[in-house]
């Protein structure tokens, strides 16, 4: 039966195209890294991008272009291919195969004496489809450790038959409700005869249906793999992860998608052809098979279509900025429309420290002291505030009119109530332990007092604060959310799982707020500043994706974006009409390398300073334009700190020298000799960290150090790097609480932050200069002298290298040219306090933009931005 | 009749075990997963100190037995009738009533509210879009199944299929993307994303994302249905339907499609099932408030209670998909017997 079905299957035309299309697909898996001429994993830094932020496009040295990381498409999609097809068929067959067996089983079964072989089969089948994939495969991820391309196809191939099998049998049960089967059973038949001779045949359309159609999924289900950090391990290429990672360039290299994209198409169409030129021999081998009919193969060419539409696609240019920028004095009135990709999930201030609630803190709370636009210390709801000389005491006078949102009066003691909510032994607050120099904050946190003895009430207006030790950031902490006095409503400890809705006395009060929607802010009227803030309303969307950012801000239905993609940031860069209406700076934040100074190899001094020698971060700046290479701890902006000399400069042969001062020398030239174990590099998966980290593989390799890849999800990475003896080298970031030099070294770099169990000093660095260098610098109060320490601290990480200081992001920020009084804080992020709306300039422009959106299917109005 | 009566009895009875297991496994599966859910609240710049103290006040320093325990006591209990418009008892904050019969699901403490005020926002926008996304897909693949199935190896069923395979390869977020830019930024028919506060505003917003995952499921129903249509059709009684006089077209319909629909409808049931479970791409690019991106930002923050509760929905949706399966089966094949 069998080869005759095959033969009349090969004859049909289907089937040739099929078989030809694979066949192709195959020989280029074979053929192709074999006439590629480049490494598939090599960057190539000597091409530059493009002025919008595009890899270098097709060229004869490079036939389909760059990727994002610079390495060679063809290569990649050649390579590429091995995988991808392997994994998909195999697990396809994996699949299929069981989820065939059982499905017949059951199917069969069923209708026998033996059905409860059908329900137990059955009732797993209903367990393992409604375990949600998700949790499957992190689950089966974290048993396993290691990704590897064995582990995908098993992954994939164990977790795709349930469905399947499902399918099959309820087929199976329809087939043996026929009459031939009761017949072939009243022939005295046995199951597996009729199984084999009756059953599968007829059930064999839908398994190949099934099987071809899976073998699609498969390639891109391994893509999703990949994003879970599951899937092969980079810097190797797969199809679904070349077609991820293209994602970005939707817009400005299309070809980076089409590659990919094409020959996973090849690939399904191809078997998709040979599955349906199969079943048909199967369900009709005793029949004449029909005519081959169609003249050309349609589909065929409708891939080629879609090649050169996608190719032949121009990148889109951004719509031009909606009204002038003219000079005229602040009005009132208005409402700023901004959105971030993130969730907010809380607004607390004793409990919020992710960026977006610090954002929207700074509109609804007022705290006693907070930065002015030179960067400097200054007065808010405090009137005035001094020190006392030995640094011990401070004291506060609050303002006259200060008034809640909910319309109390706010006075010395809300301040002392707020700040004790946020300590109180009930609050897990994430930054309390930071505001335990305040005298007798350890005896109310263990619940021994009733008040905090360091916060003392004068007057009605005004308090004063005591220290243990005298601390040259106390005024900083001050000037953070945790310590911003609330409504006294609001409660005297905060239950996490509840919070009451926020309350504060900052120039917006919280109006609505839809959990993944709208947060919408109105003026508070009690502000104390007359006359501010300018607007009426802020309506800040949360959750949004930057692709739909940029459209809705080209619409004029945002006012303001940050963080947009760095494609379409460099599409607004690149257009002469935008130049005035964005700026970046750099956020205060510090991304490096750490090297886990208890674990070999990294115990040995030489191999660090070998890795920071041979680490050479600008090539990142060569790839991206959101991020600025770096050479020291403490990032540009910090006030106080150094930034003119080089610290630290990129030196292979110096590299090559301190390995071999470690005793692994290495020969680049015959690639003999270095440490000889594999390093394991830990970083969360599909972020930049992990694409840095694919180029530092390629440049530590040049030094004899072999890196792979170990990427966990983010909760599975912060757990790991904080164990002891747990992981040697990885990705360490840093962002400023507030900004202070000591906030980069104290919590990361000192020994007061090793821990067993929940480490904050990655590195497990232990140096006694550095210590004491920081607890100089906690007590000194005079800023040069603070800045000379934070120099020789620099000093000490470079030579000791515990971590190699990498890159730090970029911000860019856009506004419509009608947002005005809007210039970047140098510390406070997006702070609209001071910005208003030029209603005349909008509406003028919003003529223009109904002329191109106008449409009979628009009538609902939701298109109509603003108020 | 008693007969059919004890038969769905044993059912749920077996559908009751099915999701009582899958809840035991995920409770005790989110514990085994490395992370630890406090410093997940608390952000990776927290103090060890902080995060200690965070964990006491959460309860995680508790074995995962003992919380074991106190979900499934707490997970059907009985207590008072409680009204939308009065404040919920202090011991009964995150119950949901129906009468005198509470449900708890527990807390969230990444979204920091009651487990089952989350569903009862997020869960209806789930069916909505599933089963708007449902029909795009059965109509889309009904049309193309059948069209081409009545001419085979012509022009148009080459084409059909090719189609199809385009839809089922090309993933959702570039189907996505693609409707995205076009109908809601170049034509602006659309709104780009979100789930808007009127009625009319709600239809218009599940457009993109419906068809979104439409385009993508319709591809597995046309070729299921060109396959199974193609087998049924030449069957004798199919012939038999047409020499007495039956029209093409009522053959195709009447006599082909009713037997053609059961693995369709196998799956499309199924399929309903885990969508209910959230389509986390398209819910995320069309802003969707679905229960996908529940189900992630709870496994991803390690967010314990949230994870059973999702999978608790997720095996109630696929198990009632089962039942409605087999039900329905049976109602189209009435030769079949019934397995259990």
């Amino acid at each position: 039966m069998l080869p005759r079905a095959v033969r009349t299957a090969l004859q049909s035309r289907a089937a040739k195209i099929g078989f030809s299309l694979v066949l192709a697909v195959v020989l280029f898996a074979l053929v192709g890294p074999l006439v590629a001429r480049h490494a598939p994993n090599a960057n190539d830094f000597s091409l530059s991008r493009e002025a919008n932020g595009a890899p270098p496009g097709p060229s004869w040295q490079h036939w389909l272009g760059l990727d994002a990381l610079h390495r060679d498409v063809f290569a990649r999609l050649a390579f590429g291919a091995r995988t991808s097809l392997g994994i998909a068929t195999l697990a396809t067959v994996i699949a299929t195969f069981i989820g065939t067996i059982i499905g017949v089983t059951a199917g069969y079964a069923a209708s026998t004496r033996v059905r409860f072989v059908d329900v137990t089969l059955s009732r797993t089948v209903d367990v393992l489809l409604a375990l949600p994939f998700l949790l499957v495969i992190t689950a089966i991820g974290a048993a396993l450790g290691h990704a590897t391309p064995l582990t995908v196809l098993c992954v994939l191939g164990l977790s795709g038959w349930a469905g399947i099998a499902r399918v099959i049998r309820a087929k199976t049960m329809q087939v043996c409700a026929l009459d031939f089967i009761a017949a072939a059973r009243a022939m005295g038949g046995n199951a597996s005869w009729i199984v084999v001779r009756h059953v599968l045949p007829n059930v064999a359309g839908v398994v190949f249906v099934m099987a071809t159609t899976s073998v699609g999924q498969m390639v891109l289900a391994e893509a999703v793999l990949g994003y879970l950090s599951l899937g092969v391990p980079p810097p190797d290429a797969s199809w679904g992860r070349m077609l991820h990672e293209a994602e970005p360039f939707f817009a400005t290299r299309p070809g980076l998608v089409a590659a990919p994209s094409i020959a996973i198409l090849i690939t399904v169409l191809g078997f998709g052809r040979l599955g349906d030129a199969l079943r048909d021999a199967f369900a009709d081998d005793t029949r004449q098979t029909r005519s081959p009919g169609g003249r050309f193969p349609a589909d065929l060419l409708l891939v080629a279509a879609g090649f050169l539409l996608l190719l032949g696609l121009p990148v889109p240019r951004v719509a031009p900025p909606i009204g002038t920028s003219s000079a005229s004095s602040p009005v009132r009135g208005g409402t700023l429309h901004v959105a971030s990709i993130v969730n907010v999930r809380t607004l607390d201030p004793a409990l919020a420290s992710d960026e977006s609630a610090t954002i929207l803190g700074d509109l609804l709370f007022a705290k006693l002291v907070t930065w002015n636009d030179a960067g400097q210390i200054t007065g808010d709801l405090a009137q005035s505030f001094h020190a006392s000389s030995d640094g011990l005491t401070y004291a506060f006078t609050l303002r006259s009119n200060l008034v809640f949102h909910d319309g109390t009066k706010l006075h010395a003691v809300d301040v002392q109530r707020s700040l004790e909510r946020m300590l109180h032994p009930n609050t897990p607050s994430p930054g309390a332990s930071r505001y335990e120099i305040i005298r007798g904050t350890a005896d109310f946190r263990a619940g021994k007092t009733q008040h905090i003895e360091g916060v003392r009430i004068t007057s009605e207006d005004s308090l004063e604060i005591f220290l243990d030790r005298p601390d040259a950031t106390f005024l900083s902490l001050l000037t953070l959310d945790f310590a911003a006095p609330v409504c006294p409503s609001s409660g005297t400890s905060v239950d996490a799982s509840r919070p009451p809705k926020p309350c504060g006395a900052g120039p917006f009060r919280l109006v609505s707020w839809e959990p993944d929607g709208v947060i919408r802010l109105e003026r508070h009227d009690g502000y104390f500043i007359p006359g501010q803030p300018y607007l009426d309303a802020v309506e800040w969307l949360t959750n949004e994706r930057t692709t739909s950012q940029r459209y809705k801000f080209e619409r004029g239905v945002l006012d303001y974006v940050r963080s947009l993609g760095s494609q379409d940031a460099g599409l607004f860069r690149s257009n002469p009409t935008w130049s005035k209406q964005w700026t970046t700076s750099s956020a205060l934040v510090t991304n490096a390398v750490f090297m886990n100074t208890e674990m070999p190899p990294f115990d040995n001094r030489a191999v660090r300073r070998a890795v920071a020698l041979a680490l050479d971060p600008r090539v990142l700046e060569l790839v991206r334009s959101d991020v600025r290479s770096i050479d020291r701890i403490v990032p540009r902006g910090i006030p106080g700190a150094k930034t003119t000399s080089a610290l630290r400069e990129h030196n292979l042969a110096a590299a090559l020298e301190q390995m071999r001062l470690a005793g692994y020398p290495f020969d680049p030239a015959t690639g003999r000799g270095g440490y000889p174990h594999v390093i394991d590099y830990v970083a969360p998966g599909d972020t930049f960290e992990q694409q840095a980290a694919e180029v530092w593989m390629q440049q530590l390799a040049r030094i004899g150090l072999r890196i792979r890849l170990d990427l966990t999800s983010y909760a599975a990475y912060l757990a790991r790097i904080s164990k002891r003896r747990t992981v040697a080298m990885g990705w360490a970031g840093w962002k400023a609480d507030y900004p202070d030099a000591s906030n980069f070294f104290e919590p990361t770099l000192s020994s007061r932050a090793i821990d067993d169990e929940h480490s904050q000093n990655y590195a497990f660095f232990k140096n006694e200069e550095l210590d004491r260098l920081l607890d100089d610098a906690a007590r000194e109060m005079q800023n040069t002298r603070r800045a000379d320490l934070f120099e020789r601290a620099e000093e000490i990480i470079r030579d000791e290298a515990p971590w190699v200081p990498t890159h730090s992001p970029q911000l860019f920020e856009l506004w419509q040219p009608y947002v005005r009084g809007y210039t970047p804080h140098p510390i406070l992020p997006q702070r609209f306090r001071h910005v208003w709306i030029d209603e005349q300039a909008r509406r003028a422009s919003e003529k223009h933009a109904t002329v191109s959106s106008s449409s009979v299917l628009l009538p609902f109005g939701i298109l109509k931005g603003g108020p | 009749m008693k007969n059919v009566a004890w038969r769905i009895l044993r059912r749920l009875l077996w559908a009751l075990v099915v999701v009582f297991g899958v809840t035991t496994l995920s409770f005790f599966l989110v514990h085994i997963l490395p992370g630890d859910p406090a410093r997940m609240l608390l952000g990776p710049q927290a103090s060890a100190r902080d995060v200690a103290r965070a964990r006491e006040v959460y309860g995680f320093n508790e074995p995962v037995r003992v919380r074991y325990a106190r979900y499934m006591q707490r997970l059907v209990h009985l207590g008072g009738a409680m009204r939308q418009e009065e404040p919920k008892p202090p011991d009964h904050k995150s119950c949901a009533s129906f009468g005198r019969v509470h449900v708890d699901l527990g807390t969230s403490f990444h979204y920091r509210r009651p487990i089952v005020d989350l569903i009862a926002a997020k869960l209806p926008r789930s069916i909505e879009l599933a089963l708007a996304s449902l029909a795009v897909a059965l109509a889309l693949g009904f049309a193309l199944g059948v069209s081409t199935a009545a001419r085979r190896g012509g022009p148009w069923d080459e084409f059909g299929a090719g189609v199809a395979l385009l839809g089922l390869s090309a993933p959702t977020f570039i189907t996505g993307l693609a409707l995205q830019y076009l109908f809601a930024h170049r034509l602006g028919v659309l709104p780009y994303d979100g789930y808007g506060k009127t009625s009319s505003e709600h239809f218009l917003s599940i457009v993109l994302p419906a068809l979104t995952l439409g385009i993508h499921g319709s591809a597995i129903y046309a070729r299921l249905v060109r396959t199974e249509l193609g087998a049924v059709l030449e069957k004798d009684y199919v012939r038999a339907a047409r020499a007495k006089g039956a029209s093409g077209l009522r053959a195709l319909v009447v006599h082909g499609l009713r037997t053609a629909l059961i693995p369709v409808v196998t799956l499309a049931v199924l399929d309903v099932g885990a969508l209910v479970g959230g389509a986390v791409v398209t819910e995320k690019l069309f802003r969707w408030p679905g229960m996908g991106q529940v189900a992630v930002e709870a496994i991803v923050n390690r967010d314990g209670q949230l994870v059973t509760a999702t999978v608790l929905m997720a095996a109630v949706a696929i198990v009632a998909a089962t039942l409605v399966v087999d039900v329905v089966v049976a109602a189209l094949d009435p030769r079949q017997t019934r397995s259990d």
